[in-house]
């Protein structure tokens, strides 16, 4: 009943609620810390609002939306800069309100009007709300908010593209080692789907800018912290070995320096990482065309890592017969390098 | 609205006893050094077998995320060394299960209910509003603080705050937990969605009524099939006298096997129901006074499983034993020829690739012939280790019944010795106020425990496949403990009369009646066999009872009918064809009937024959041959009253010669069957397999 009370009061139009939106969020910057009591209120207000195209967006869970109306929403918010504001807005919004933005933005970034995905191209338009979004995981009340919506950009390779090529881009390698394991696992998600959602774009990343980045990842890779280690060294078979990324692979499998680091971790504390190191440290000793280098130390720490290879074991799992057929492959090849 | 920044890192924190234990997370009280807070801490070991690190990442942040009072939050999460701690608001009164456990275990009272439930509900809404689908609403996950706030607990499904006993087995585990898990999870048709915790939240109320969910008692499996074929379980209306019409209507309007019919948690708030619902005092008065510490608590249930998995071990390996020789003995049996001999042992390798366990198979092969069941009788009384004693006796038998049941090679043998454990401990704390005192009312309990166990048995069949051959099995499973328990038998023989008073339409002919014979052992047989069917008849009324609550459900609410009318999935439509089974069975047992009288001057004699086991397994087998005929012949009357309209004596006396010529063929016929079976288990198999795989991605 008081629901629908306020409903009498709410605007009806779509430009109506694109306004009071942009209206009680500009609002929020007339009020200072002083005036706490004139602060809650104004976050109330943009509350009701946030509620109110929640509603015209995704429905109230009895009917469906209005698409029309959607469109038109779509529209005046790109039109009067209403993103802009949402995201700018982000760290001061009441908890409430930032989940409800949350799940507009997925619903306004992939609605389309005819032809075109109006809050993307506002975007592409406004790329630093990109790098707003992806500074606020230094935010620890915001960050797995921004995660998501960082995460929905990303589903659009042009603003994919556009966050790998970006100076804040650096900023991952730092974030997926945040000590709060709920963020730094949310930051890795994101990375992950950076890396993994468009394999082309990738791949021109990758080519172009392949000494700075597995500098860069070789630290996660040797990071004193367990998950970081072991999401990375998992992450890593995962985009290496997709085919539009086999030259950056096979540039890879040259390097001693690389090779070092897959052996260090074959010696991990941790079954789990000495098996997820073993399935690159493969593709190493698989190589046809070894360079001299690689051959040297494989055959200076034979002994050992025959005994290390012996040892290994996944335990219970249905792919043991595979696994164990690499090994013995991989063993043998070792062997025939004394030869 | 700023938020209390708890630290990070484990040494802000001490730690205290450990509360809760999982398949890969252990649970203790700690101490928030800086704030000197209590709080609960989980720690979750990355090295463990099953740990997902996508699965704990989502869990992690969804506690983070939730912000409403009747859904548990994490204050913070980190790592530590290969450890992920998350530190939790402690919840002092624990989880529902384990109050349920500790003290309440016939469940609570209806207003309790109402107040946990509706909290319960509050959080369900919240996480539907945000898009999260709990999966496993259950007991085990419903938590209560020193001051009698719920909250729901546990996001993944992979790990787990409090003890949940079924958790503690992965081999039990699928999306949720078997017995709380929607039908559209299990058949994974069209995906599923938040309805899926409604029909949970129904199952749950169920458990906090009863002490323990529906079908709780039976193997992961058997739950699955049972949960798809049956109909949905509910309060009954007799036994649950004491709980309100209201509530009764609540449960059933969640466990609607149409999600779309059921309500949203925000529509089953405004249930009648709920009015009811106190405030969180009457939880700490009713619930939480009087109870040990949690820890204590966690100590006093740990020693209990240790005293069960120590009693567990030994039977283990005769279990083992027992299927090896059952197993070599199917072999031996077999009397195909070559090629027959050779599909058999294709489809048995197969079976047993399948399940992954040669036991399934040993029991199997034990279901091919009555000849090999035949052999084994002698050779396990013979067994040296075998003792007269009754206990032992019982055990067996109860064994070699189960070995009989199709249902047995569908379910893991090891789990099934599990269940069957947990039903023995039932059973012992259940005859201890008995000795304690001899009031009258610990002798009605006792009773009641029977009628329960008998109503599980109605279920049971129920459940079962249209193929008669489940039928004559279940039959033989009751027999033994009616043979062993004078007092089971007098019970059976009271709940066979009430079902005769009620009206039902079934049609009549002329019972043949085995005529009697002079004073030997021949003049028990007829006994024996009408007590079984006796047995049989009961069973049936009771597998009757829920279609007449159907009914008054369909009257009471309308949203019961429509789910039963679209029915879309085959396994629903065999479910109908179960009942039509049911009915003309019930048909079929009426020519027995006059054969009950005689049931008296058997419990005179159990006792005499009790000491003499080697005789009394000869008996057994005569019996269960003599009783393999007599189905038969039950069966061809059935299908000659179906065409003729009309039972003619004459025909059933021929019908009873050609009948016994044509046993053989019928042994083929049921072997066929069997094949049948196995093959459709297989695909069940592979089923849940592409269901864990789906799971895993998502």
């Amino acid at each position: 009943m008081s629901f629908s009370f306020f409903k009498a009061l709410r605007p009806k139009t779509p430009q109506e609620v694109a306004k009071s939106i942009k209206e009680s969020l500009m609002a929020l910057d007339t009020k200072t810390v002083v005036e706490v009591k004139a602060l809650e209120k104004a976050l109330e207000e943009v509350e009701k609002n946030f509620v109110t195209m929640r509603t015209m967006l995704s429905g109230d869970g009895e009917s469906e939306p209005n698409l029309d109306q959607v469109s038109q929403l779509v529209e005046e918010i790109c039109k009067e800069d209403v993103l802009t504001l949402l995201i700018h807005k982000l760290p001061i919004l009441g908890w409430e309100a930032r989940k409800d933005l949350v799940h507009c933005w997925s619903i306004l970034l992939k609605h389309k009007v005819e032809t075109n995905y109006y809050c993307v191209e506002y975007i592409e338009q406004h790329i630093e709300l990109l790098d707003f979004l992806v500074v606020c995981y230094d935010n620890k009340d915001i960050a797995l908010s921004c995660g998501i919506m960082l995460r929905e950009c990303i589903k659009f390779p042009s603003l994919a593209r556009y966050i790998l090529e970006s100076a804040s881009f650096v900023l991952f390698f730092k974030f997926v080692e945040l000590p709060n394991f709920d963020v730094a696992s949310d930051a890795f998600s994101t990375f992950k789907d950076l890396l993994t959602k468009h394999v082309n774009v990738v791949s021109e990343f990758l080519t172009a800018h392949y000494d700075e980045f597995f500098d860069l990842y070789e630290k996660l890779l040797t990071s004193p912290n367990y998950v970081t280690r072991r999401q990375s060294l998992k992450l890593l078979s995962e985009f290496l070995l997709e085919s539009p990324n086999s030259q950056i692979m096979k540039q890879y499998i040259l390097e001693v320096r690389y090779l070092k680091v897959m052996m260090t971790l074959l010696r991990d504390s941790s079954k789990n990482i000495q098996l997820s190191a073993f399935h690159i440290f493969k593709v190493f000793v698989a190589n046809p065309n070894k360079p001299r280098e690689v051959k040297i130390i494989l055959s200076k720490n034979q002994e050992k890592l025959l005994d290390l290879l012996h040892n290994l074991s996944p335990g219970k799992g249905s792919e043991d017969e595979q696994f164990e057929e690499e090994k013995e492959f991989i063993i043998k090849e070792i062997e025939r390098l004394s030869i | 609205m700023e938020k209390k920044k708890y630290p990070i890192g484990e040494e802000h924190y001490l730690l205290y006893e450990e509360i809760g234990q999982g398949v890969s997370a252990s649970v203790h009280r700690a101490l928030c050094l800086p704030f000197n807070e209590v709080v609960a801490i989980k720690i979750l070991d990355f090295e463990r077998d099953n740990c997902d690190l996508n699965n704990v990442s989502r869990e992690a942040q969804t506690m983070i995320l939730v912000d409403h009072p009747n859904v548990l939050k994490s204050h913070c999460s980190f790592v530590s060394d290969h450890n992920l701690w998350v530190v939790m608001p402690f919840m002092s009164g624990g989880s529902c299960l384990h109050i349920l456990k500790a003290a309440h275990p016939d469940g609570f009272e209806e207003v309790v209910i109402a107040t946990v439930l509706k909290e319960v509900l509050k959080g369900l809404e919240y996480l539907h509003h945000h898009g999260h689908i709990h999966r496993d609403v259950k007991a085990g996950n419903i938590l209560i603080d020193s001051r009698g706030a719920v909250k729901l607990g546990d996001f993944g499904v992979s790990a787990c705050l409090f003890d949940s006993g079924d958790r503690q087995r992965t081999r039990n585990t699928f999306v949720g937990t078997p017995c709380w898990m929607a039908p559209e999870v299990m058949e994974q048709l069209h995906g599923y969605n938040f309805k899926a915790d409604i029909w949970s939240f129904g199952i749950t109320a169920l458990e906090l009524a009863h002490g323990h969910a529906p079908f709780s008692k039976f193997p992961p499996m058997k739950v699955l099939l049972m949960t798809l074929q049956n109909a949905p379980p509910g309060l009954d209306y007799e036994r649950d006298r004491k709980f309100s019409k209201s509530f009764k209507q609540m449960i059933a309007s969640c466990l609607v096997k149409d999600p779309s019919k059921r309500p949203s948690a925000s529509k089953l708030l405004k249930h009648s129901f709920f009015k009811q619902a106190r405030s969180s005092d009457t939880i700490v008065k009713k619930l939480l006074e009087g109870l040990p510490a949690l820890g204590d608590r966690m100590e006093a249930l740990k020693r209990k499983e240790e005293d069960m998995l120590a009693q567990k071990k030994m039977p283990d390996g005769k279990m083992e034993e027992l299927s090896q020789n059952e197993y070599k003995r199917g072999i031996s049996g077999w009397n195909f020829n070559l090629d027959d001999m050779k599909a058999q042992a294709s489809l048995i390798h197969d079976f047993d690739d399948a399940m992954s366990d040669i036991n399934h198979a040993g029991s199997s092969s034990s279901l091919s012939t009555l000849d090999s069941l035949d052999k084994q009788l002698p050779s396990a009384i013979h067994k040296p280790s075998r003792s007269a004693d009754m206990e032992e006796n019982d055990e067996m038998r109860r064994q070699l019944a189960s070995a009989l049941l199709v249902d047995s090679a569908v379910n893991d043998a090891k789990t099934r010795f599990e269940k069957s454990d947990d039903d023995s401990s039932i059973a012992s704390s259940s005859h201890e106020p008995q000795t304690s005192s001899s009031c009258p009312d610990d002798h009605v309990n006792n009773h009641l425990g029977e009628k329960s166990d008998m109503e599980n048995g109605g279920r049971s069949v129920e459940g079962m496949a249209t193929h008669y051959y489940h039928r004559r099995g279940c039959s033989s499973s009751i027999l033994p403990e009616a043979t062993l328990l004078p007092i089971r038998a007098e019970s059976n023989t009271n709940d066979s009369e009430k079902p005769q008073n009620l009206p039902h339409n079934v049609s009549s002919c002329n019972a043949t009646s085995v005529p009697q014979t002079g004073e030997d052992v021949l003049t028990e047989l007829p006994s024996r066999v009408s007590k079984s069917s006796a047995n049989s008849d009961d069973t049936d009324e009771k597998s009757k009872v829920p279609v007449v609550q159907q009914r008054g459900r369909f009257k009471v609410t309308s949203e019961n009918v429509d789910p039963e009318k679209v029915a879309p999935s085959p396994l629903l439509q065999k479910s109908h064809s179960m009942q039509v089974f049911s009915q003309h069975n019930t048909a079929s047992i009426h020519p027995t009937l006059p054969l009950l009288p005689a049931s008296d001057a058997t419990s005179s004699n159990l006792s005499g024959y009790s000491l003499f086991p080697v005789l009394h397994s000869v008996l057994q087998t005569n019996i269960l041959q003599r009783e393999g005929i007599l189905s038969l012949m039950k069966q061809i009357t059935v299908g000659d009253s179906s065409a003729d309209g009309t039972c003619n004596p004459a025909q059933v006396a021929a019908t009873e010669k050609s009948l016994l010529e044509a046993a053989h063929e019928r042994e083929k016929e049921l072997l066929h069957e069997i094949t049948d079976l196995q093959w459709r288990l297989i695909c069940t198999q592979e089923e849940l397999q592409k269901l864990k795989t789906e799971n895993a991605q998502v």
